[in-house]
Parts: C-alpha cells; sequence; structure tokens
C-alpha cells in the first residue's frame, strides 16, 4: 500500500507554499495563526477549487472531510494532514468515514490517502483526561481488531501484533508517542477490517447524540468503552484470539488488564438501552461482519447482562 | 442438535433472516445480505460451528446452501441424508 510522505513539523512550518490554505477548526486557530502564515478557511468555508495545497489541521472527522472533498472537487490538490489527536489514524490511512444523515458512510481508494502527513505534538496540549483516554481506545479498537480481523493476511498480523507490543507499554495519557503508534495502526487495520467494537460505536454514535442532545458521544469514546465488553464476548466466542495472541507473542494479561481500562460504566448504562433497540442494525453493520467471532442475535444478552 | 440443525441455524444467523425465510434450497442471490461480507461472517461461522476452514477458492464457488452441504459432506460432515 501506498503511504503518505512523512514530513517533520519543521519543514512544513518552513515550506513555500503557492497557492495553498489551511482547514482546522475554530478551537486550533490561534495555535496555527502563530506558527504559519497561510489563509485559514472560516469554519463553514470549503476550501477554492483552484488550490494547489491544502493543509487539514484537525481530528479524524475533519481530515477525513478533508479527503473525500479532495477526491470529489480537486484531485490534483497536495493534501497535507496533520492530526490534532491520535485515534482516528486518517492521516495514514485510504479509508475515510463520514457522518451523513446520522448514518456513517465509509469510502476506500489510494485517492483517499493524503500526500502527506505531519505530528504536530502541541496541538494534543490541553486536551482533557477524557478525550485522551477515549483517542487511546481508538487506537487500542483499530489494533485489536484489525489484528484479530478474519480477512487480515500474516503481513498485516506480524504489523499489527508489533503495535500491539508497543500499547502494551504505553501508558493511557497525553503522551506524544500515540500519533505515531496510531498512524501504523490505522494503516495496518485498513489493509484488513475492523470488527464488532466498530460495528457498536457507528450504529450508536448518531443515535445516543439524537436521543441526548448536547451530551458527548462520539465515535473514540464508544470504542474505547466497548473494547472489554466486545473482547471479553470474542474470547467467550472463539479460542483463535488467544490462539493468535500465543502465536505473536501477545500477553493476554496485559491486553486485559489495560481494555478494563477504558471501560466506563456510566456512559455503558446509558448506551445500553439504544443498544438492545438497535441490536439488528448493529449486526447487519459492515464492521460487526468481518469481527473475529460471528456474532449472533442471542449475543445481546452478553451486553444486556454484562457477562463481562 | 443434529447438524443440519446447526447449519440452518448458523445461516439465520450469519444472513438475519426470519426463519420463515430459510430453506435448504436457498440461493445466494435470494438473500441481499449473501454479499462479500456475508461470506466472510459465513466462513466465521463454518469454523466456529462445524471445525472446518473453508478455504477462500471453496468460498467462491458457493452460489447456496446446497453447495455449502457438499463441501461439508466431502470433509466427513454428515447432514444425514435429510437435506
Amino acid at each position: 500500500m501506498e503511504k503518505p510522505e512523512v514530513w517533520p513539523l519543521e519543514k512544513l512550518l518552513t515550506h513555500a507554499f503557492e497557492n495553498a490554505a489551511i482547514w482546522t477548526r475554530p478551537y486550533l486557530r490561534q495555535k496555527v495563526e502563530g506558527n504559519l502564515s497561510l489563509p485559514i478557511l472560516k469554519d463553514d468555508e470549503e476550501p477554492s477549487h483552484n488550490l494547489d495545497a491544502l493543509i487539514v489541521i484537525g481530528g479524524g472527522v475533519l481530515i477525513d472531510k478533508a479527503k473525500v472533498w479532495r477526491k470529489e472537487n480537486n484531485p490534483m490538490m497536495q493534501l497535507i494532514a496533520v492530526p490534532s489527536i491520535w485515534g482516528s489514524g486518517a492521516e495514514n490511512s485510504p479509508i475515510a468515514v463520514l457522518n451523513e444523515g446520522g448514518k456513517k458512510i465509509i469510502y476506500i481508494g489510494p485517492e483517499f490517502l493524503p500526500d502527506v502527513r505531519v505530528i504536530w505534538n502541541e496541538l494534543a496540549e490541553g486536551l482533557s483526561e477524557d478525550l485522551v483516554k477515549y483517542a487511546c481506545g481508538d487506537v487500542w479498537a483499530h489494533t485489536l481488531e484489525g489484528f484479530l480481523s478474519p480477512i487480515a493476511s500474516d503481513e498485516v498480523r506480524n504489523e499489527l501484533a508489533g503495535v500491539i507490543k508497543i500499547l502494551e507499554g504505553l501508558p493511557i495519557r497525553n503522551e506524544p508517542a500515540w500519533f505515531e503508534v496510531s498512524a501504523q495502526a490505522c494503516a495496518g487495520q485498513a489493509r484488513s477490517s475492523v470488527g464488532l467494537v466498530h460495528g457498536i460505536a457507528h450504529t450508536l454514535e448518531g443515535l445516543l447524540k439524537k436521543k441526548y442532545p448536547g451530551t458527548y458521544f462520539g465515535h473514540a469514546q464508544l470504542c474505547a468503552v466497548y473494547l472489554w465488553p466486545v473482547f471479553s464476548l470474542n474470547i467467550k466466542l472463539t479460542d483463535k484470539v488467544y490462539k493468535l495472541f500465543n502465536l505473536y507473542g501477545i500477553n493476554k494479561a496485559k491486553v486485559i488488564e489495560i481494555l478494563k481500562q477504558f471501560f466506563d460504566e456510566p456512559v455503558y448504562d446509558i448506551g445500553l438501552p439504544v443498544l438492545q433497540e438497535n441490536w439488528r442494525s448493529v449486526l447487519r453493520d459492515p464492521s460487526s461482519r468481518t469481527n473475529c467471532a460471528l456474532i449472533r442475535p442471542d449475543h445481546l444478552s452478553h451486553f444486556t447482562n454484562k457477562e463481562f | 442438535m443434529n447438524n443440519k440443525e446447526k447449519l440452518r441455524d448458523l445461516l439465520i444467523d450469519v444472513f438475519l433472516l426470519e426463519d420463515s425465510e430459510f430453506h435448504f434450497d436457498l440461493k445466494r442471490e435470494d438473500v441481499d445480505t449473501w454479499d462479500s461480507l456475508g461470506v466472510v461472517s459465513l466462513a466465521v461461522g463454518i469454523q466456529e460451528t462445524f471445525g472446518y476452514h473453508l478455504e477462500p477458492e471453496e468460498a467462491l464457488t458457493i452460489s447456496g446452501v446446497q453447495d455449502i452441504i457438499k463441501i461439508l459432506e466431502a470433509k466427513g460432515i454428515s447432514f444425514d441424508g435429510e437435506t
């Protein structure tokens, strides 16, 4: 798979761009303005179709939006992706996920891969502990589900096993090392698939936001919260998980210890009625259908009875 | 539960069918969830239920339930001649 060129931050900040602009979020504007002297698009403004380069600085949602925008409007434009937080790995993935009408639409193809990615550690400074924790959970979800996927090749499994071993030693807190690990995790997972954690997150996110307007429910949060419940179901249903762990030298006790740290019972309990009402939609989600174990309708009881 | 019943339950769950929609002459083209992702789920389910690893080349030859039965019977998994 092609990969984006990796620029050090200094190159981004000193590069002589011509006919370029920045697409970022309002809360990052001040930090960006102080370092890059290029036009910054307003929050609801779309890039010009004539741009030669677009620097998108933000989370996975904005980066994916820019990836799809480029494909549809200006495919020759250089796209430089600078994540403000880890988790989605959108800056290093040929996959883009957009929310359209409360549903997730997934785009896949080399045209969705940015040309360049840059790690800018300072962008993650000041993030809340919760957001950091959810982002770390998102990285774990991509890595584990990609590793365990029934369509993962030996090569991808080997790569992701390496990522898991790094993650085992990475504390769940605001550490710059998470940016690169996240990028590697998503590059591997993009050549594999995800599983039930993502099936649940994709299904529930829009529904929870609608049911509880004004309350935060995000993709990374849901992935983090459901990591342990889903993993515990997978190990109950199949011996494949531990066989793969043994084959690739992954410390299962350590992984379980870490996954349990992401579980948030109050958030889980809020989501549970929505999960129950929409379980068939979860089963139909493309991500759920590539889970490492077959998920059946009666497996809902694992979640409703908290059998983990 | 005999193998016939296991297969029936498996396919109902894999393809998210209602009980009334299933019959042993079901073809892939009759089931909208029997797509490429459905084939992945099917392979996972066959492994879990019958202990048989379906090769990708075999999965491509499956056009209906009877093809699944033929493949499994060839591997010594009996369906008691009742399908």
